[in-house]
């Protein structure tokens, strides 16, 4: 063996070359910020391995991706943990990058010579941005359509316009995203982009091994850089004791990821792209939220475009900004306070960028999308998992659950005698008719009938209702006096139709917010005979005996 | 680093000769590179000189699936569809939101649903007699003007419209001269 390895050594130099890479002496010995190095190498080969093997079954065009993904997530033995991980790591990756970056920052280890070594790291950072961007597209569903067309349209938009227009039709292959703008994604994502991180990662770390790891700074005098001059007896070898400590944390990393993608998420797949339909809720991934969130300042091009570039540029030059001899924290403490200050302000921006902070949409479409949106982000309508079985095919209405115990069968034979013939009632028939299309609707509103939820029978459907009566009241400003329904029928054989109205009565409404009196009550529209003006909003969904909804419930 | 001591060979790297080498180990390696490269670039670069189909009118209602209330109404356009080496016959190209009022019953007015902040589609809220874009939470007026505070730098790209006598009916078809335009900037430029 040992004769095996000196010829091998002497044909190729191998025993150099492992030595150069891997035996490498580390001041000070392994501590848990230095590895997030290792872990993002650890990340990518993991990304590597899993995405080659997704690769075997994916098809890149319009008609066939989606498809395919959808084969792999819910068909392949063993495809959905294979995709979650790879869809999860992709995200750990931002954090680990993240967290690479805050070390390098707060113990200043961009200063010279490092500060080539601190932009490698920065391009680096944005080619795993571009991999994860590319990867968004591929699973062909309308988050990754809606998510990228919005990407796309910021770079059109940016300024001057023949740029900006040259820029989109080369990233999406012809003014709108298609045939050629998925291929160009595919290929960016599984060929060129990992390509340019290999070399970027090669040089990255061999400028490490130039250079030597930079000491805790309160461990060298000031304004010296001892990484290379440490004496031998203060060294830890790379191998094994740091080795063996950086596969501890990869071994964390992986094992909090497989319990996470076996038991909590499944990479999420939304239906089938739609460039017809926008859905509600369409943002941006999470990492990109800060930017999402800057455009709710203002004017698209400063915020969208030219604050993220004036981020970067800042980060590329923080190696001179930050130019106290010392490396020391308490002699940065300026350095510091604005490394601080950015991570508050990117915190702040990524909430502002959430759906949740400023204009909302409206009251009745928030409550439609809380029952019956479809699943993305590890978040679907809560109607949606409702067990088949228990759909009775019939009309529900949440009166049921706001009536007094034991009083609800008469509270909704009061409903149906109100609507029979009324006004209201024929508004909502024909709205149902003429408007949803509702089938089972046929004149007006003789055969709305509205019966007891059988709890017995369905009580999954009968939880479902009562929370939806919950989200109406919390909205009783915007939907003044308002009440729901839900319509189910047998559409066909296998295959069930949900209507969900809710129904109120309109009040002045300025800027998408309730107008109110001197006394705080908002203030209701009438007709001139003094009757109320209502107001239906209905939405309807369908499910299929098959649908993939109920697997997580 | 190992150390490499190797010693310094006699080369010709300062006379004429060597520095008429080197120009020509640079002529000839960068001819070598331009053929796939330049061959290649072509074809990376070919959707810049792309054309789109010129944009016609198409039937896209009757003037009857108008109500004449003042609110729009969403309907989808309906043509064949080319992508790269795909035809789509009969397919949905667009979508479009068309309008009556009551006080000129006999002008439809349209608009493309397209936002035209970042390309999302817009939604019409009956409650709030507004569109809405689920994106960046742009609204505009029935009529498509911008309602400000709106991350959008204008207001729904109205179409040109036209009537003819229904070939089948007795009514008329409303037929809509279909466009996108570039997303992002104040003005209306339609895209190629």
């Amino acid at each position: 063996m040992k004769q095996l390895l000196e010829w091998l050594d002497d044909r190729t130099g191998i025993r150099r070359l492992t030595h150069e890479a891997l035996y490498e002496n580390i001041p000070g010995g392994s501590r848990w910020k230095f590895v997030w190095g290792s872990t993002l190498v650890f990340a990518f080969a993991m990304q590597v391995i899993t995405g080659t093997v997704l690769w075997m079954a994916y098809s890149p065009s319009g008609q066939t991706a989606w498809e395919s993904v959808f084969y792999i997530q819910n068909v392949m033995p063993g495809g959905a943990l294979l995709r979650s991980l790879h869809h999860y790591m992709a995200q750990a990756m931002v954090v680990l990058l993240a967290l690479h970056l805050m070390q390098v920052v707060i113990c200043g280890a961009y200063r010279a010579p490092r500060e080539i070594n601190f932009w490698l790291g920065m391009i680096l950072m944005q080619i795993v941005l571009g991999l994860s961007l590319t990867g968004y597209l591929l699973p062909w569903d309308q988050l990754a359509l809606w998510a990228v067309t919005i990407g796309a349209s910021m770079i059109e938009a940016s300024p001057p316009p023949i740029v900006g227009e040259t820029l989109n039709l080369l990233l999406r292959g012809g003014p709108d995203i298609g045939a050629n703008g998925l291929l160009r994604f595919y290929l960016l994502h599984v060929l060129a982009v990992p390509a340019i991180l290999f070399i970027f990662t090669g040089v990255h770390y061999y400028k490490v091994i130039i250079h030597g790891h930079g000491l805790p700074p309160q461990k060298e005098n000031i304004g010296e850089d001892t990484a290379k001059r440490v004496p031998l007896d203060k060294r830890v070898y790379f191998i094994p004791d740091v080795l063996t400590s950086e596969m501890m944390w990869i071994g964390v990393t992986s094992f909090i990821l497989v319990v996470l993608c076996v038991w909590f998420y499944h990479a999420p797949l939304e239906a089938h792209a739609d460039p017809q339909i926008t859905p509600l809720g369409t943002t941006a991934p999470w990492y990109f939220l800060w930017i999402q969130g800057a455009l709710k300042l203002g004017d698209k091009v400063l915020w969208g475009i030219i604050f993220p570039t004036i981020v970067l540029v800042f980060f590329f030059a923080f190696p001179y900004l930050d130019n106290t001899p010392s490396r020391r924290y308490a002699d940065r403490r300026f350095a510091l306070i604005i490394c601080f200050a950015f991570m508050s302000s990117f915190t702040v921006l990524s909430y502002m960028g959430t759906a949740e902070y400023g204009v909302n949409t409206t009251a009745d479409q928030e409550i439609f999308f809380y029952m019956a949106h479809e699943p993305a982000h590890n978040k679907m309508g809560i109607l949606l998992p409702v067990p088949y079985e228990q759909l009775p095919s019939g009309m529900y209405t949440t009166r049921q659950f706001t009536a007094e115990e034991g009083m609800e069968e008469s509270a909704i034979a009061a409903l149906n005698e109100t609507l029979y013939g009324s006004p209201l009632g024929i508004q909502l028939g024909n709205q149902l008719r003429t408007e949803a299309h509702n089938p089972i609707i046929n004149n007006e509103a003789t055969n709305i009938r509205f019966r007891l939820v059988p709890e017995a029978e369905a009580p999954r459907l009968a939880y479902v209702m009562d929370l939806y009566e919950r989200q109406i009241s919390k909205e009783a400003k915007e939907l003044y006096n308002g009440w729901g329904a839900v319509i189910i029928t047998d559409n066909q054989a296998n295959l069930k139709r949900i209507d969900l109205v809710i129904i109120w009565e309109a009040i002045e409404i300025e800027n998408g917010q309730p107008v109110l009196d001197e006394n705080g009550n908002v203030k209701p529209i009438l007709n001139e005979d003094g009757t109320p003006v209502y107001n239906i909003s209905i939405k309807h969904v369908f499910i299929h005996r098959d649908a993939a909804f109920f697997m997580s419930y | 680093m190992a150390q490499h001591s190797t010693a310094a060979a006699p080369h010709d790297g300062d006379d004429r000769r060597g520095f008429v080498k080197r120009v020509l180990a640079v002529v000839v390696g960068g001819l070598c590179a331009v053929v796939p490269g330049a061959a290649a670039l072509r074809v990376f670069l070919s959707p810049l000189w792309r054309r789109g189909a010129d944009a016609t009118f198409i039937p896209v209602a009757t003037l009857d699936a108008i109500p004449a209330d003042g609110v729009p109404r969403m309907f989808k356009v309906v043509a064949d569809r080319t992508d790269a080496w795909n035809r789509f016959p009969k397919e949905p190209i667009g979508t479009v939101f068309l309008r009556r009022t009551a006080e000129k019953p006999d002008e439809v007015h349209a608009c493309n649903a397209v936002c035209p902040h970042l390309g999302c589609m817009v939604g019409y809220q009956a409650s709030q007699t507004r569109f809405y874009c689920p994106c960046h939470q742009s609204a505009f007026q029935p009529d498509g003007k911008l309602i400000p505070p709106s991350a959008a730098a204008r207001g729904l790209d109205s179409l040109d419209v036209k009537l003819e006598a229904d070939a089948e009916g007795d009514g008329k078809r409303v037929l809509v001269k279909f466009q996108n335009f570039r997303s992002g900037i104040p003005a209306k430029v339609a895209k190629s």
